[in-house]
């Protein structure tokens, strides 16, 4: 009777894993710069091509690609940022405009992309990776791809966990809590901004590289999937690490195991699954602005002011 | 005295007389070539450039540009002043994108004629204003059968419609004997369509078809995969063998290739057979080792216009091979007649207007044989009405992949006819 819902478990907690790794490069951004880079997709791309042109020449060497997908993707959030978003900000640009600019950023991106894959004749091409099943829960496969993504989830979470307690971690706390403060008091910010910049845009590749045995590659790939990372980090509370880890299962699980649920006992057709980003994203703006992440922290916070009111 | 001065007189207006006849004659016997001014007339193109179906736009799009460049040569070949050019918009392979191509080159070039969209929902976004604005549109390759209307401007010489193919790959499943089937479909207009029709002559039959209707354009569809697995798994704990079940796939391009890759992996969707519908005969697919051999494994059987071999199709491969470097998508050669007939529409027409095209193009059409190589009489909604499908099966001969003919369907006769499994 519920032979289904393993398999559908399965599903989900790869496709968690691949939520997770797209979008805490977005939740970094927030935290650190607060700037909602709609460009961030665009480094999922970067990965997924590079992972794609690696493979070519070294197929089926997965460690390679996503290295190089780390490396290329980081240096080109690093590139975008020092030429688009730092001016901006130097100039003390409001949000509106950041924002428009990281759109014209998402843009010149997917269209270089697009006129150097139309002239490589990769427009819509498969990496030379191998997908093998390891082995079979409840007939899902569990394939080498899968197991690989759920490693590498974990060791970001657990890397991203434990970054913030290392010197530089500590800086970018600072500067997301106040920029001028931490710059008076001696933090080296340019330095913590770019190492956050080389985080976010190469754990975006990474994701790229990752999803990339399983879809075409395309100049649209990243977009594509930017309001579904956008629901995970809004889910998240926008800036919470630990929210960001929380929204990837719900999407991934609300993507297969309740889609799954709802067609096989209500038979909703499949066809209905991209409305549940859409759907999130107005419940939690509704209900819990704050995101589930964040608003754990601010009850945290309130309860300390009512326990220390109480106290006086 | 009196003599010199009419002499005089005389020979001055026989001067002037003269003059004037000399200037006339010449205007009446110059070269026309050396004087008449060059007219050119506009071939849209509207096709997806990006997004899943960029290799079959980009391919169409070359398709069209090479019949161009022929009746160019051949019109400067003969010294005619006329010329025609090409105008080129990405719809992105949206009804949204189309609508707004059309618009942007109605309004930019005032066309009259139009090759493209790719899909019938292009067709179908763009065609309210393609009446309003009698622009013809021909698409070479949008076969569903909610385009069959009559006096529109949106005329179908190429692909035959929707309605053969459906029974096609119903007739070709009944054949293979299988009982149970899951078809997997996109959920546009085309292959809803075919849908309907494939699983409505199937249940005729007392066969038990699963729909599974999926959203085009989604990142990854391994629920749909493993949806249609636990449909086989099903069928087979119901004590149905392997070969009386097989699954249906009515999607392409980078959405096809993730189920592929899904299902390359699946204990049960690897046991049984699979079919398709022609646009799985592409080359991202074949050249993707993964995608093709499990394709293989399958025994992927599809239904697709047949290519009769023609001198006119063989020069057409030649030609574009040597313009482009590699061959044509599948059913490029539509587009390239499609292109044709609507150049020579325009010249019997002797006008560039799309009220008169729209008149012409099916005259020209029913008397037109081209690259497709099967010849075309349009109906009553300016729709192909002749119709031969090859049944095809893929198979791995050396290292590559390609699909080899197993059948042939007549939608003459509505039959299908088998010389192997």
């Amino acid at each position: 009777m519920l032979n289904w819902l393993l398999g559908s478990i399965v599903r989900s907690i790869f496709e968690s894993g691949i939520f997770l790794m797209v979008s805490i490069g977005l939740t970094l951004t927030l935290a650190v710069v607060k700037l909602p880079n709609f460009a961030h997709a665009e480094f999922i791309t970067i990965g997924a091509y590079t992972t794609l042109i690696v493979t070519q020449f070294l197929p089926n060497n997965l460690p390679f690609a996503l290295i190089a997908s780390f490396l290329i993707s980081g240096l080109i959030a690093i590139v975008v940022h020092q030429l688009a978003y730092k001016p901006l900000i130097k100039r003390r640009s409001s949000l509106y405009i950041l924002v428009l600019a990281s759109f014209a950023v998402a843009q010149f991106l997917r269209y270089t992309v697009f006129i150097l894959a139309s002239i490589g004749g990769m427009l819509s091409a498969h990496p030379l990776i191998n997908v093998v099943p390891v082995l079979y829960i409840a007939g899902q496969a569990l394939t080498n791809i899968y197991l690989l993504t759920l490693l590498l989830a974990i060791l970001s979470a657990v890397f991203l966990f434990f970054f913030k307690f290392t010197l530089i971690g500590k800086s970018m706390r600072a500067i997301s809590s106040n920029q001028a403060l931490a710059q008076l008091s001696g933090i080296n910010t340019e330095r913590a901004i770019n190492v956050m910049w080389i985080l976010a845009g190469g754990l975006a590749g990474v994701g790229g590289s990752m999803l990339s045995p399983y879809v075409t590659v395309t100049p649209a790939l990243g977009f594509n999937l930017l309001l579904e990372i956008f629901a995970v980090v809004i889910f998240g509370g926008l800036t919470s690490f630990i929210g960001t880890i929380l929204g990837s299962l719900i999407m991934g699980f609300a993507e297969n195991s309740l889609m799954d649920f709802l067609n096989i006992y209500f038979s909703v057709p499949y066809t209905y699954t991209p409305l549940i980003p859409f759907s999130l994203i107005i419940i939690v703006l509704l209900i819990k602005p704050t995101g589930f992440g964040l608003s754990y922290s601010v009850s945290r916070a309130l309860k300390q002011r009512l326990i220390r009111t109480q106290s006086r | 005295m009196a003599f010199p001065r009419v002499a005089i007189a005389l020979l001055i207006i026989g001067l002037i007389v003269g003059v004037g006849i000399g200037f006339g004659a010449s205007l009446a016997f110059q070269r026309p070539s050396s004087t008449q001014k060059t007219v050119t007339y506009t071939i849209g193109v509207i096709m997806p450039l990006s997004g899943t179906l960029a290799s079959f736009g980009t391919s169409f799009v070359n398709s069209v540009k090479l019949a161009v460049n022929e009746m160019n040569a051949n019109l400067s070949a003969i010294g005619s002043p006329i010329r025609f050019n090409v105008v080129v918009a990405d719809d992105g392979g949206t009804p949204a994108g189309a609508l707004s191509a059309l618009q942007s080159m109605y309004q930019s070039y005032s066309v009259q004629v139009v090759i493209g969209p790719l899909t019938s929902a292009e067709v179908l976004g763009l065609r309210d204003y393609a009446d309003a604005n009698h622009i013809v549109i021909l698409p070479p390759a949008a076969t569903a059968t909610s385009l069959r209307i009559a006096n529109d401007y949106v005329l179908r010489p190429g692909q035959p419609g929707d309605q053969f193919e459906g029974s096609a790959l119903a007739q070709t499943i009944l054949q293979f004997g299988e009982k149970y089937v899951v078809y997997i479909y996109r959920g546009d207009t085309s292959e809803i369509g075919t849908y309907n029709i494939t699983s409505g002559i199937l249940k005729q039959h007392g066969v038990s078809v699963i729909g599974i209707e999926y959203t085009p354009a989604q990142s990854d569809y391994s629920n749909i995969v493993a949806s249609a697995s636990s449909d086989v798994a099903n069928f087979l704990s119901n004590g149905a063998s392997k070969s009386q079940i097989a699954v249906v796939l009515g999607g392409y391009g980078t959405e096809a290739a993730n189920m592929f890759v899904h299902a390359s992996t699946d204990q049960y969707l690897t046991q049984v057979r699979w079919f398709g519908i022609e646009a799985l005969n592409d080359i991202s697919l074949l050249s993707d080792a993964q995608v093709a051999s499990f394709m293989a494994k399958v025994n992927l059987t599809i239904t697709a216009p047949e290519f009769k071999t023609s001198p006119q199709g063989i020069n057409f491969v030649k030609a574009y091979t040597q313009a482009y470097g590699s061959p044509p998508e599948p059913y490029s050669n539509y587009a390239y007649d499609n292109a044709w007939i609507a150049m020579l529409s325009i010249l019997v027409a002797g006008t560039y207007n799309g009220q008169v095209l729209v008149k012409i193009v099916p005259l020209v059409a029913d008397h037109y044989f081209g690259a497709s190589g099967t010849g075309i009489y349009l109906d009553q909604y300016g729709d192909q009405t002749i119709a031969y499908y090859s049944i095809e099966k893929l198979v791995k001969i050396g290292q590559t992949y390609n699909f080899t003919i197993i059948g042939e369907y007549n939608g003459g006769t509505n039959q299908v006819s088998l010389t192997s499994k």
